[in-house]
């Protein structure tokens, strides 16, 4: 590895989250990096679209102490007896967020910080005695963690070589370059598919799937080790007729290994957090028998699910 | 399959569920007839040997205590006149009226006693021990200077409950009972005296020791044969023919053991209870453990069922019925003391797997069997510990977690075996004996069937020693000069001289709560001989020597640091907030710990959100809170005891966290006055180890656990829904791998949900059966203090996405 780039390269991260077991193998320590070119709108991360650091408000831990009031530069939060009332536009036009750390009990914090690949790197290696024992590893996150390329490329070779497990949970939205390039490094794909009909993926998505599917197929020739992960949205994606479809286009790449991840409300909170809208909220988790029903036709078809 | 042993007409999960609800129905009460009889022994022999007074007493109870076998019991015995009663023990200490009062109404250990009862004691039996009990006498033993600062109402120890406690805390050695009866032991009594030499300068004593044997060993005989005589009785007396043939079962099993060697699985069973239970009517002591309990019955199983003699099903109906008896056996303590422990804690160990005296792995069928009954019968008692070393198959492991899931109540703690037998090897016990290690009371490691462990007489207050230091010895409470004068923190210019002031207050305090102990053991030794023990413990026949006195192999005395925790974050709050990044001065903190920081709210949220806590493998507090622990630890370096036992210190404090917290004023940490202390003895402090189970892992290991080598608790709290999947259960069992590599000694997992525990909290009839470990040992979650409810529940929920 070179030391030099360890030390120079770096990314905007926002989470860290050791003990992760349900993205890839093993115990896993997930990095979130920011910055997505996709917006699902049932993204349970909000927080993660954004490519700059931006200011993450949670009210219950406000003690209404007012000390952020009284240190923003430009009135760009005001308390009231109701918590605080954020001018969202000024606060995320703003360059500067230090002042946000005048808050007590990180109510009001900044969702995003940079951070070195070695930093990163420290940090994951802290739980490598998990990964020898589980066969787990990093998985990197996002957002689309292939936004940042440059540090990724760097984080994921410097644990490759530090013979920890990797996995990269991606969207697939990115150029075919980058993901060529992280290749070599990387252990497992978890790859996001949303839908292969491209006018609905647009409509919910806010871009065109062809460029995703491409990349599948390509990494899929070049061998690559590969979970596909299908976002289970009711009313969008969660019929048999669709899984079916999704199972007959990947036995076509040569991919057997399919998972579903079923919708869940526990984002929605993050929105509020962050100032956004959430426009998920009459959307009901998909009942849990009818996930099995789906898991089972992709059991039948013979693909594993991890 | 049919049953070979028992009668058929009842399946077994039908009587264990009958036994089990029995059981549970019982509110517990206050039983006099041990009291009665007892008083009635002493009086008779005024005058005699004290240890000769102890022997014939104890036979007296054996001789004379009802007895009774309740509908549907396989094995037989009970500890009080009444199922789930709690007798009472006058020669260590008498309750007042104010105490008496209190036991029916108290919100912990709740007791009834009829107000007969109390009159009797308050003017028969308590004022002829007046004087004469060992919690009155205690006051000749222990230092007067010591005495006075016991007597203030804020303390940084507190041995007087001690006094009161007789002798717990150890594993008798059933193999021994099993293998040679009493009848054995007897024989081997009357060889000594035989042998003695009348010139020997202890022949006096020798005699004395030996004799008190015999004469126990008469009670014991006695009891079991009136068991025997009235199964007979009933057996006659029903009508029902399944009844009576378990009846006449019963009487045939009772015939033999204990006293003569068992020679079935079910004689080896009732063997070992009757054990257990003579060594709790004997004296008031608590987490008298049955060792490695899976080890010593497998052999007895394993012919039966080779022989074709009995059937895996009916085996696991004979051990469910032992399990349940465990919850019979409950003492009554004063409200103090039930706060400490809380939950009628009688914590009766039962050690299963982990390794052979050769070091290889030794989980056999019969330690499956144990888990099956521990799943169908899921009580407080006994408490089931699990040894792991690495050649422990995961299928145990995984039986165990299935267990955990499905009860939703945390029990069944796991135990390091590779990490532990180091370092009780490094404790000078030989390698042999140092496998054969097996838990007492809740985490303390010690050998099994050899050992006065006492690994429970004491809790020091570590937080307590933080506040004195920062007060210039000063209790913060009472204004009064508590500790010695370490120097006003104020005029501190650097973050060493804090850590010199509170060095010298733990060191002051340690050795006080040192001499006092050596004072009560020697007390006891002289009144409260343990004869029933001493037969049990290897070292004691051989010497002629009572354990009390020193007779068994190893001597320990366990004394516990609490809230190391909170000492390691106050002080990286200290140095950070202070003296490094000066975000406040010294007054300005000493005036808000002094105000309970309500004239600096901001500072509290500011030390505990702004400051690195313990449990988030962060290595600067960390390293602060192993200081702490290496600081207390080695305190009692060169502390040994009059019997040349060693004293052990312990990083645990069950339950003990609550009421220590009381007494400990606001903390640097940002920890408020009178609050709960960190749980659990290394646990994370609640809601602080923000990084997930494995940085608090990692944290915890970061903590030298074999100079703690009485025992750590480290708690993690799951909900149910992280371990959904076999590959989740695999990733934890992964998880307590990789922490056992790194040195840790203990692991105990609560998989339970809030809402269950709140909804348990409003409706505590609704779940009478749900246990909860405190910080080590389990208990009836509704039996607990409300204050200790609180805190299980504010406990870190390990949220996994």
């Amino acid at each position: 590895m070179n030391a030099e780039n360890a030390r120079t390269i770096t990314g905007t991260v926002f989470d860290i989250q050791r003990y992760s077991i349900h993205d890839g193998p093993g115990i896993r320590t997930i990095v979130f990096l920011k910055g997505c070119p996709l917006s699902c709108k049932w993204c349970s991360n909000p927080e993660s679209q954004a490519y700059e650091p931006q200011v993450f408000y949670v009210k219950s831990k406000c003690i209404g102490c007012g000390l952020c009031e009284r240190s923003c530069p430009n009135n760009e939060v005001k308390l009231t007896e109701d918590g605080l009332l954020i001018d969202w536009k000024a606060i995320n036009a703003s360059k500067d967020l230090s002042w946000v750390n005048v808050c007590p009990t990180g109510a009001l914090g900044v969702k995003g910080e940079k951070m070195t690949a070695q930093e990163v790197f420290d940090i994951v290696m802290r739980d490598k005695v998990f990964y020898d024992q589980s066969g787990g590893g990093l998985t990197l996150s996002g957002g689309e963690p292939l936004v940042q390329s440059e540090f990724a490329l760097e984080l994921l070779k410097m644990l490759h070589d530090a013979g920890v497990n990797t996995a990269i949970e991606t969207t697939g939205a990115v150029d075919k370059k980058v993901l060529l390039d992280v290749l070599p490094y990387t252990d497992l794909f978890l790859y996001d598919f949303k839908h292969w009909d491209n006018e609905i993926h647009k409509k919910y998505i806010g871009a065109s799937n062809s460029h995703i599917k491409e990349n599948l197929k390509m990494l899929a020739e070049k061998k690559a080790n590969i979970l596909v992960r299908v976002p289970v949205i009711p009313g969008v994606n969660d019929t048999e007729k669709f899984v079916s479809k999704v199972i007959s286009e990947l036995k076509e790449y040569g991919i057997d290994k399919l998972a579903l991840l079923p919708f869940h409300q526990y984002g929605s909170g993050k929105y509020v957090s962050c100032g956004m809208t959430y426009e998920m909220q009459d959307f009901k988790p998909p009942a849990e028998d009818k996930i099995e029903e789906l898991r089972k036709i992709i059991s039948d078809a013979g693909f594993s699910n991890k | 399959m049919l049953k070979k042993l028992l009668p058929e007409g009842i399946k077994r999960e039908e009587r264990t569920k009958k036994l089990n609800e029995a059981m549970r129905g019982v509110k517990p009460a206050i039983c006099v007839e041990r009291a009665k009889l007892l008083t009635e022994s002493y009086k008779q022999t005024e005058g005699a040997p004290n240890i000769l007074r102890r022997a014939y007493a104890l036979t007296h109870v054996l001789k004379n205590m009802t007895i009774f076998i309740d509908e549907d019991e396989l094995i037989v015995g009970n500890h009080a006149s009444k199922p789930r009663s709690a007798p009472l023990f006058p020669e260590f200490g008498s309750f007042d009226k104010k105490e008496l009062d209190l036991m029916p109404v108290r919100n912990v250990d709740t007791l009834q006693i009829t107000e007969e009862d109390k009159k009797y004691l308050l003017e028969e039996i308590y004022p002829w021990w007046k004087n004469k009990n060992t919690g009155d006498m205690a006051r000749y033993y222990i230092d007067d200077k010591i005495m006075e600062v016991l007597n203030s109402q804020y303390r940084v120890f507190d041995p007087i409950s001690r006094t009161r406690s007789g002798y717990g805390h150890y594993i008798p050695n059933i193999e021994t009972v099993l293998k040679k009866g009493f009848a054995g032991l007897e024989k081997e009594a009357k060889e000594h005296i035989e042998n003695l030499d009348i010139l020997d300068h202890d022949y006096t004593e020798k005699i004395h020791f030996y004799k008190s044997v015999l004469i126990i060993i008469e009670g014991v005989k006695c009891f079991s044969e009136r068991y025997a005589a009235l199964a007979r009785k009933m057996a006659g007396e029903t009508d029902d023919t399944r009844r009576k043939k378990e009846l006449e079962l019963i009487a045939s099993v009772c015939d033999r053991v204990p006293y003569y060697p068992a020679e079935s699985y079910y004689e080896a069973l009732q063997s070992y209870w009757f054990t257990i239970l003579i060594d709790y009517i004997s004296q008031n002591g608590s987490a008298i453990s049955a060792g490695r309990f899976d080890q010593y019955i497998a052999p007895y199983y394993d012919k039966d069922i080779a022989d074709g003699v009995l059937v895996r099903e009916e085996a696991r109906e004979l051990l469910e019925a032992l399990w349940v008896k465990h919850s019979d056996v409950i003492k009554a303590g004063t409200f103090s003391s039930a706060r400490n422990n809380g939950g009628f804690a009688t914590t009766i160990n039962v050690v299963l797997s982990g390794v052979g005296k050769d070091g290889n792995d030794a989980t056999n069928d019969f330690s499956y069997l144990c888990l099956d009954a521990e799943s169908s019968v899921f009580n407080s008692e006994p408490n089931v510990s699990i040894r792991v070393s690495k050649n422990t198959p995961d299928k145990f492991i995984e039986r165990v977690l299935e267990i955990l899931v499905e009860k939703e109540g945390g029990k069944l703690p796991l135990f390091n075996d590779d990490a532990i037998i180091d370092a009780l090897v490094k404790d000078k016990a030989s390698l042999e004996d140092a496998r054969d290690y097996a838990i007492v009371g809740c985490v303390e490691p010690t050998p099994s069937g050899n050992t006065m462990g006492i690994t429970n007489a004491c809790y020091f207050n570590l937080a307590k020693c933080l506040e004195l230091a920062l007060n210039d010895g000063v209790c913060a409470f009472s204004g009064q000069q508590m500790g010695p004068k370490t120097g006003k923190a104020e005029d501190f210019t650097s973050f060493e001289h804090i850590l010199k002031a509170y060095e010298t207050q733990v060191r002051y305090f340690t050795d006080m709560m040192v001499s006092s102990l050596n004072s009560i053991e020697i007390l006891h030794s002289k009144f409260g001989q343990h004869i029933f023990c001493s037969m049990l413990l290897d070292g004691c026949m051989e010497n002629g020597r009572d354990c009390t006195e020193g007779g068994a192999k190893y001597n320990y005395i366990g004394v516990q640091g609490v809230g190391v925790q909170d000492v390691g974050d106050s002080l990286t709050a200290i140095k950070k907030a202070v003296f490094e990044d000066k975000l406040v001065t010294m007054q300005e903190l000493l005036d808000a710990l002094q105000s309970n920081f309500t004239n600096n709210e901001i500072l509290k949220h500011r030390l505990i959100n702004k400051i690195p806590k313990y449990g988030n493998d962060i290595d600067e507090v960390d390293d602060m809170v192993a200081w702490a622990a290496e600081q207390y630890c080695a305190c009692f370096d060169d502390k040994y005891d009059f019997r040349g036992g060693k004293f052990r210190p312990g990083l645990f404090c069950l339950s003990s966290n609550t009421p220590l917290g009381r007494q400990v004023a606001a903390l640097p940490s940002g920890r408020e006055s009178g609050t709960p202390l960190a749980d659990g003895g290394v646990s994370p402090k609640h809601g602080m180890d923000t990084n997930g189970p494995t940085a608090a892992a990692k944290s915890v290991a970061k903590l030298n656990h074999d100079r703690a080598v009485n025992g750590v608790n480290f708690n993690l709290k799951f909900i149910p829904t992280i371990l959904k999947t076999e590959e989740d259960k695999h990733k934890l069992i992964d998880l307590i791998r990789a922490y056992f590599s790194l040195g840790g000694f203990h692991i105990q997992f609560n998989i339970l949900t809030q809402e269950k525990l709140i909804d348990a909290q409003k409706h505590p009839e609704k779940h009478r059966s749900l246990v909860v470990r405190v910080a080590g040992y389990s208990a009836f979650f509704v039996e607990l203090d409300r204050d200790i409810q609180n805190e299980i529940i504010a406990r870190t929920v390990q949220q996994v996405s």
